[in-house]
């Protein structure tokens, strides 16, 4: 086939003639090998055949040719001639008689020339017949080729048959595999064509033979790395280019004949010369630069990266020189670009306008020398200190004032704190933290130092944080200071003027209501109670009239003394003038009836003190006083002078009651006074009288099971029925007689619970416990009697407490709290939520069990403030590994919501209201 | 001359009819040799002639046909008219016939046979046939007769115990029982005859009979000729001792004899 018809021809055509051409020959050669060996074995046959027939021919026809029986050997001949291939048989005896005998014609099927390529001729054999030594004739036999050749020619076509149907065949199987194998290796080249056109999207779908299955895939996966790798370098020539346009320093890029082949726009507005312009140009020409101060051109540091290949800084005072004469101090360095091999293919300049920071050093060097001269005129300490390290630098001024030598104190803050006073150094630090905190805009504080000399001077210290971190925090705080002895020495004596009552030292009004003002406001922001005494003597001014004014102010002082005497150190006497004192009584207690109480105490113990024997001038005097108390804070409106008016308005209630009394501004409050008064006496006689009940509110577990039951005190008062536990503990409390309330019911509890063990029941029952009850020395021993008693389980008994009882001596309140636990008594923490405990303080504490204070279950499921804090409060108990009892369950909402988030055990009016015992016992019969 | 004449009495074609015995093949084999080394002996050429059957033998007989023939046929009615002559007999012993049976059969006496079936080679075996049923007649003792083709073939028969008893020639029954292994009883034996003479027919001329009778008598004093006597008697296992001797038309007498009297009429 001539070359150019072959190379139009397509694949498939080309191996389908390949394969064809191949099939055929090897065909014909196997037919040709078939047809030679048939035409062999043929040969053979008619050979062997010859033989077999001369033998048998002899024996079969002997009997006929010995006795002459020619009839009978001409019948027998034409028989044998039947036979398959015999031609011709013909007998000559002695006397050369021939009989002859001629087999069967058999027509030719194969075409001549096979027959005569087969070469198979007609053979004749003879053989002469001898018996016991006498001839008898001779045999001739002719064996015919034919049928041979015609078995050959059948074979033949029969091979060549297969063969064509094998080419057949063969022709439609690789037509068809290559027709559905070809479809995909077509799209693989529509795709790799795609893909050489830059479409690098282009995706083939997976078919075809394995192979071509792997082909395409590692086609696709060439592709996605093509496509993956011509977008990252997009993205990063992209970021490259936006990094280097967009930096905010100048940059210059030289090849390495110290061409320029790059200029950011920042090096553009700087030099002046723009890209295109500045490309190829020597940098030189591009960046001039000079010494600022000598004006001499200065070296370009590219010259000596491509010298040495490291990075080069720039000298100091460099001045860029624009295009256009602008002049730049700059900032600069070069280091080398080099290639992916390490060679160096340039060098990149980076350089900054510095001409800002330049003026501004330089007016800072002018300026430190101008400040330098001023403080030393204005008499003023510097002081430098490092918030992190906790140095202090200080200058010779500030050392000088206290009269040390510079070096004598050693350059830490804290040395420097130690010489100041005690007194006064709280303060400082406090105004000190409060700048460092951002709340004032700079520190001050007045504070005395001590000398060397060892006397106390004042000294005014200023100073502001002048250098803070990335984040806002303080790093460096400068200030000054001024020895103000003097100053303060004058301030003070014009306060103690202005301030202080002359005759008795004490506060005057002014002072008074001052202080007023700033403890009614704390009052008001600490929610504690406070009260005004408004003290008047009675009949003053008969003493005054009767023994001059000198035994008066001496009478004045010594009331005053007393006042003194007794008051705390929060509290203020104070003199308003004449005879009325004012007693200032902050921060008595939270609990405005308290309070009250409070106040009545101290006015009645300076009534009686004032009304004690006076020694005057070598005279015995007697006095009495009237009180009006006013107790605060008592609504927004309310004012000092108010309050005082109050007071003293109470003070003539008092003198118009008969004097030598003390009267309190409202009568409401008096009245309540005198009720809280007869409560305390009642409650003395309750728990002899036996008036006290226990209740029990019950506790379910998530299964609704009955699991305990919260003990509550009820007093069941003879004349004011039932009252409530909020009626009466607080003032037990207060008065101490909670510790042996608080034992009777830890022992009726303890009774309660061995009666319910012997019933059966197996319930536990919460017990809360006062603070005052808890702190009790011998409590834990009180607890231990108790049950050992009553022979109750202790593992029954849990012991609620609350969370500001654990706020004092923690170490003592835990060891109590462990020897309990010890015994088997639980803990339960009252209310939690309601105070500041710190979890890692919650977590040393022997607990048991976490009460969630109703005041958030009665918000769920709504308030999500509520919904948060118990969600949290849930939380913390699981991974402290305490049980939650939820208090105050009022409804099945509240109870579905704790129940789904984990909560364990449940209270409150919607599984049972608080019940005497015996009903509670009857219930559960 | 004598030569000359001993020459063109060579050319001189004489035909030897065998009684057939055997197979033809087997009988050409046999007698070919023989008949070469006499003829080369005798001056003449004689030549084999073979009948399928030996009743064809006998007619051939009958007609005159051979000129010379070795049979015991030319005594019958049918074929003494030919009046061949006698000039050689076998060596050896004579030839009897036999009734015999199997050594273990429960026949012990002839009068044991009475109408039972007794085989014979053919009607034209004379001591196979002729001389037992004659014997058989002669004793009232009616037997079936059935036939078994030749000699060996009614012994076959007796051996597969188709046949209660046989008649037999004592010769061939005995050496077929040495062949086969047979034990055999005889019922009854013949008085002896000579076996198969050889005989000349009487337009053979005297010269030529005399010429061809002292060739065989000759044949055993020759080793050549002992040796063909001995390779052909190897091919049918004959028995020692081989050969012709001369013989004279009265020692076949006895057969004459028989016929003439034999109360068989089926004899062929």
């Amino acid at each position: 086939m001539p070359n150019h018809i072959w190379d139009r021809l397509p694949f498939v055509a080309r191996l389908l003639v390949t394969a064809c051409a191949a099939l055929l020959v090897a065909g014909v050669a196997m037919l040709y090998v078939s047809a030679h060996r048939d035409a062999h074995e043929a040969e053979t046959a008619l050979r062997w055949q010859m033989d077999n027939e001369l033998r048998g021919l002899a024996s079969s026809i002997a009997d006929e040719v010995v006795i002459g029986d020619f009839a009978s050997l001409q019948q027998n001949l034409d028989r044998q001639a039947k036979r398959t291939g015999i031609g011709r048989i013909v007998y000559r005896d002695a006397s050369n008689a021939v009989l002859e005998s001629r087999g069967l014609t058999v027509g030719a099927v194969a075409p001549a020339w096979f027959a005569g390529w087969m070469g198979l001729q007609e053979t004749t054999g003879r053989t002469e017949l001898e018996i016991g030594g006498r001839y008898y004739g001779s045999f001739e036999l002719t064996l015919s080729p034919q049928q041979a050749i015609n078995r050959a020619w059948k074979r033949l076509l029969q091979h060549l048959s297969v063969l064509l149907l094998a080419i057949l065949l063969d022709f439609l199987g690789i037509w068809l595999v290559l027709r559905l194998g070809l479809k995909p290796l077509r799209t693989l080249d529509a795709g790799s064509q795609a893909l050489a056109a830059g479409d690098f999207s282009t995706r083939l779908p997976l078919s075809g033979s394995p192979e071509l299955r792997r082909a395409i895939a590692a086609f696709n996966h060439m592709a996605d790395e093509v496509q993956g790798t011509v977008k990252a370098l997009a993205e990063s020539e992209g970021r490259v280019s936006a990094i280097l346009k967009s930096i905010g320093d100048g940059l210059i890029a030289t090849d390495r004949t110290m061409r320029v082949t790059y200029v950011n726009p920042i090096a553009e507005s700087l030099t002046g010369w723009m890209q295109a312009e500045a490309a190829g140009r020597g940098v030189a020409e591009v960046f001039r630069i000079e010494h600022a101060l000598t004006r001499q051109p200065a070296e370009i540091p590219v010259a000596r990266v491509l010298e040495t290949g490291h990075v080069v800084g720039l000298a100091n005072h460099t001045v860029l020189v624009a295009r256009d004469g602008r002049r730049y101090h700059i900032s600069d360095s070069a280091a080398p670009i080099r290639d992916a091999d390490g060679e160096m293919v340039g060098v990149v300049m980076v350089f900054r306008d510095v001409s800002e920071s330049y003026r501004l050093r330089t007016a800072l060097e002018a300026s430190q020398a101008r400040l330098a001269l001023a403080l030393k005129g204005a008499d003023l300490g510097l002081w430098d200190w490092n918030v992190l390290t906790g140095d202090l630098v200080l200058d010779e001024r500030s050392t000088g004032m206290l009269g040390y030598h510079l070096d004598a104190i050693p350059p830490e803050i804290g040395a420097w704190e130690r010489l100041v006073h005690p007194d006064d150094l709280p303060q400082a630090k406090r105004a000190l933290e409060t700048h460092l905190q951002g709340l004032s805009p700079q520190y001050e504080a007045e504070h005395r130092m001590l000398t060397k000399q060892g006397d106390w001077r004042w000294v005014l210290s200023r100073g502001r944080v002048t250098e803070r971190d990335a984040e806002g925090k303080p790093l460096r705080v400068t200030g000054t200071h001024l020895d103000i002895t003097e100053r303060k020495g004058a301030q003070a004596e014009i306060e103690r003027l202005a301030f202080f009552d002359p005759l008795t030292g004490l506060p005057n009004r002014r002072l008074m209501l001052d202080r007023l003002r700033h403890e009614l406001a704390a009052a008001r922001r600490n929610q504690r109670s406070g009260a005004l005494l408004f003290i008047d003597l009675d009949h003053f001014k008969h003493i005054n009239d009767a023994r001059g004014h000198a035994v008066g102010d001496q009478l004045l002082r010594e009331v005053a003394n007393r006042l003194v005497m007794h008051r705390r150190e929060v509290d203020t006497v104070s003199r308003l003038g004449g005879d009325e004192f004012v007693v200032l009584l902050p921060d008595l207690a939270g609990d405005i009836n308290i309070a009250a109480t409070a106040a009545r105490n101290v006015a009645d113990k300076l009534r009686a003190s004032l009304g004690e024997l006076y020694v005057l001038d070598g005279g015995e005097h007697y006095l009495s006083v009237s009180i009006g108390v006013a107790l605060f804070p008592d609504g927004e409106d309310e004012t000092c002078e108010s309050l005082l008016r109050h007071a003293d308005t109470a003070m003539y209630r008092a003198k118009e009651c008969g004097r030598n009394t003390v009267s309190f501004f409202e009568p409401q409050m008096q009245l309540a006074v005198e009720h809280r008064l007869a409560l305390e006496h009642e409650l003395h006689d309750a728990l002899a009288k036996k008036e006290f009940q226990l209740h029990l509110q019950a506790q379910h577990d998530r299964d609704g099971r009955l699991v305990g039951a919260e003990v509550l005190l009820r007093w069941n008062h003879p004349t004011r029925g039932m009252v409530p536990p909020s009626s009466f503990i607080p003032l037990a409390e207060e008065t101490g007689m909670i510790v042996s309330i608080g034992d009777w019911v830890l022992a009726a509890s303890a009774r309660l619970l061995k009666e319910l063990e012997t019933a059966g029941h197996d319930l536990r029952l919460s017990v809360n416990v006062s603070p005052r009850q808890f702190q009790e020395a011998d409590f834990v021993m009180r607890v231990r009697e108790i049950l050992s008693e009553s022979g109750a389980s202790p593992q029954r008994l849990t012991l609620e407490i609350t969370e500001g009882m654990l706020m004092g001596d923690a170490g003592e309140a835990i060891a109590r709290m462990a020897e309990l636990e010890h015994l088997g008594v639980h803990f339960s923490i009252d209310d939690f939520g309601t105070g500041y405990s710190s979890l890692s303080y919650l977590k040393r504490l022997p607990l048991s069990e976490l009460k969630i204070d109703r005041g958030f279950v009665s918000g769920l499921p709504r308030d999500p403030d509520d919904a948060a804090l118990v969600v949290t409060i849930l939380l913390i108990a699981r991974q402290m590994g305490l049980e939650v009892v939820a208090e105050g369950v009022e409804n099945e909402a509240q109870l579905e919501y704790l129940k789904e988030r984990g909560c364990d055990h449940f209270q409150g009016y919607l599984l049972g209201r608080p019940m005497p015992v015996e009903e509670f016992l009857r219930t559960i019969a | 001359m004598a030569l000359w004449f001993a020459g063109s009495a060579l050319a001189e074609s004489f035909s030897f009819g065998v009684l057939s015995q055997r197979s033809p093949v087997l009988t050409a084999q046999y007698w070919n040799p023989i008949l070469d080394y006499v003829s080369r002996q005798a001056g003449v050429t004689l030549t084999l002639k073979i009948t399928r059957t030996t009743p064809e033998s006998n007619q051939a007989i009958a007609r005159g046909e051979y000129d010379f023939v070795y049979s015991n046929t030319i005594f019958l009615p049918t074929t003494a008219p030919q009046r061949y002559r006698v000039i050689l007999r076998p060596r050896g012993e004579t030839i009897s016939g036999q009734i015999v049976t199997l050594a273990d059969s429960p026949v012990r006496e002839l009068t044991d046979l009475r109408d039972k079936t007794v085989g014979f080679p053919s009607r034209a075996a004379f001591v196979g046939y002729a001389l037992p049923m004659d014997h058989l007649l002669r004793q009232g003792i009616r037997v079936v007769p059935t036939f078994g083709g030749n000699q060996e073939g009614i012994m076959g028969q007796l051996k597969a115990g188709r046949v209660t008893a046989a008649g037999v020639n004592s010769q061939v029954m005995r050496d077929f029982a040495a062949r086969e292994g047979l034990h055999y009883r005889v019922l009854w034996e013949s008085q002896p005859y000579h076996n198969l003479p050889i005989s000349a027919h009487p337009r053979v001329a005297p010269k030529v009979a005399e010429a061809v009778a002292r060739a065989f008598a000759r044949m055993r004093d020759d080793p050549k000729g002992m040796k063909v006597l001995a390779d052909s008697a190897a091919i049918i296992k004959q028995e020692p001792p081989y050969g012709f001797e001369a013989a004279s038309p009265a020692e076949y007498q006895n057969y004459l004899d028989f016929y003439r009297q034999t109360l068989v009429q089926d004899i062929e």
